[in-house]
């Protein structure tokens, strides 16, 4: 286990169990233990080497209009000031005798301290609008909601991938989300900004290491046990986006991978999950088979048919532009994400082949995803 | 991540019919009083969404249609119809109507496998011997 230059962590993962194992395989010794949880929210923050960007997270926290009991900064051995910069803010900071070498990880050694019947997590680059815990509180009512998740917004819309991600977000949230969140199904509860009910992480074992995807991971084993999870709409995050194309690759790889991992690993209980299975389906259809048919075919109608197929590339634009551009109108910024959709086309392209280097490393090579790289 | 193919994939399709099932499932809910002015409010939005992009999608095939009349005659040819007088409606409607049904067909096809895995899936934990 080891720290790498650029800020992230690695580490050797264990390997995918079959699904049969599911439950006896997410048992952590650390998490498990039986404790008395008091009413209110916990703020949990893992953070590694985020002097640039843990103060206004916290400050973020503290502005809330709903307090939360406690924040608490697992330091994850950083070599920089983010440990002190937490502390002097009144956060709580644990600091673990060594690199824990993964989010997951770093999340289960943090809810030890964890006393409250609410544990909201967030990275350490997320910053929150400050109604943020208050929107998203009221999700949790239910108390078969085991989790919630809010709007992401990229906190910075600079560069050509925090662009695309900009106009990602926009259709995710305003398009996907709402629908799979009106079936009880949202696909993930985003890892960057989630409540979960302390005690249904606490009975799963907490945050499980066998995928790089470990809240995607969490997210289906609270289905699976039953559990519902919701997302709200006006409870809004910005997280820092990758700005270059080393950040965004390390990111792509993690959760590409992390798709790919949780598919694997729930291959067996996955398909008894109403709604889920096939939101599933339809996203692991568009983006491998779907998407070489129309990567391939469409060059080929272009060479050998007539130079204008190529236009068949903005097929899909009107139904991109119309959710965007609502959401967009609605947050005041048409003019910035209509600017920004061409961004959009080229993420696309770039997501497209992460996943299917994804698929082609886990299943044909079986090259898997063993360390967790932070890439924002 | 959106890795896939909004719309033109299997996907945008699924998620069109999830929209518009909603209102039904809502008043269904409501008949059992267990609906919510909040509920109506998201089926109201996806309602719009939803219209909005039919009519954008139906905009932009007649767009098309209209500024490529040379793209249109070779895809015409490609696919192999021969009725070049009604060239105008026949070729964007048969397009259009093909995509929407080879998608889906495909989106059927992709059902039936799911729940054929989770069919599989339930008889093997059911023959699955009893651990003591």
């Amino acid at each position: 286990m080891h720290a790498t230059l650029d800020g992230g962590t690695s580490q050797t993962l264990i390997e995918p169990p079959q699904a049969d194992a599911l439950t006896s395989n997410r048992e952590h010794p650390q998490t498990a233990q039986p404790r008395t949880l008091i009413p209110g929210v916990t703020v949990l923050i893992p953070a590694y080497n985020e002097e640039a960007s843990i103060a206004d997270t916290v400050r973020s926290v503290q502005a809330q209009t709903t307090q939360a009991v406690e924040i608490i900064v697992v330091d994850d051995c950083s070599k920089d000031r983010t440990g002190q910069i937490a502390r002097s803010l009144g956060a709580t900071v644990l600091r673990p005798p060594m690199n824990q070498g993964s989010k997951a990880t770093a999340l289960n050694f943090g809810m030890q301290a964890v006393r409250t019947e609410m544990v909201l997590t967030i990275d350490a680059d997320t910053t929150l609008e400050s109604t943020a815990i208050e929107h998203l509180l009221p999700a949790m009512a239910d108390p078969t909601t085991g989790a919630a998740s809010g709007f992401v917004v990229p906190r910075h819309v600079r560069t050509i991938w925090e662009r695309g991600r900009y106009v990602e977000y926009l259709y995710a949230f305003a398009f996907y989300k709402p629908i799979q969140d009106y079936y009880r199904k949202p696909m993930i509860a985003s890892g960057c900004f989630a409540i979960y009910r302390t005690q249904d992480v606490l009975d799963l074992g907490g945050w499980s290491h066998r995928t790089v995807g470990e809240d995607m991971d969490l997210t289906w084993t609270l289905y699976e046990h039953g559990k519902t999870v919701r997302y709200a709409a006006n409870a809004v995050c910005y997280p820092i986006e990758p700005h270059n194309f080393d950040f965004l690759r390390k990111q792509l790889t993690r959760w590409s991978h992390g798709f790919v991992q949780c598919m694997r690993v729930h291959w067996g209980s996955l398909w008894s999950v109403p709604y889920l299975r096939m939101i599933v389906a339809t996203a692991l259809w568009d983006a491998t088979i779907a998407a070489i048919a129309f990567f391939v075919a469409i060059p080929l109608l272009a060479i050998f048919v007539h130079p204008l197929f190529i236009l068949l590339y903005l097929a899909d634009l009107p139904g991109i532009l119309i959710p965007v551009a609502m959401e967009a109108s609605r947050r005041k910024e048409t003019a910035k994400a209509l600017a920004c959709i061409p961004a959009f086309y080229v993420l696309r392209f770039v997501n497209f082949y992460f996943v299917l280097k994804a698929f082609w490393n886990e299943f044909v090579v079986g090259k898997k995803l063993r360390t967790f790289e932070k890439g924002h | 991540m959106i890795a896939g193919l909004p719309i033109t994939g299997i996907g945008g399709m699924f998620y069109l019919l999830l929209a518009f099932c909603m209102p039904f499932i809502e008043f269904w809910r409501l008949l059992r009083g267990r609906s919510s002015r909040q509920a109506w409010a998201v089926i109201g939005r996806q309602m719009l969404v939803q219209t909005g992009v039919l009519t954008a999608i139906g905009a932009q095939a007649a767009l098309i249609h209209w500024l490529s009349p040379s793209a249109a005659q070779r895809s015409q040819e490609f696919l192999g119809m021969n009725n070049v007088e009604n060239f105008s409606q026949s070729q964007t409607a048969g397009l259009i109507a093909g995509t929407t049904i080879f998608a889906l067909a495909t989106l059927i096809c992709v059902s039936l496998l799911v729940y054929s895995l989770r069919l599989y899936f339930q008889i093997k934990r059911s023959m699955r011997p009893a651990t003591l």
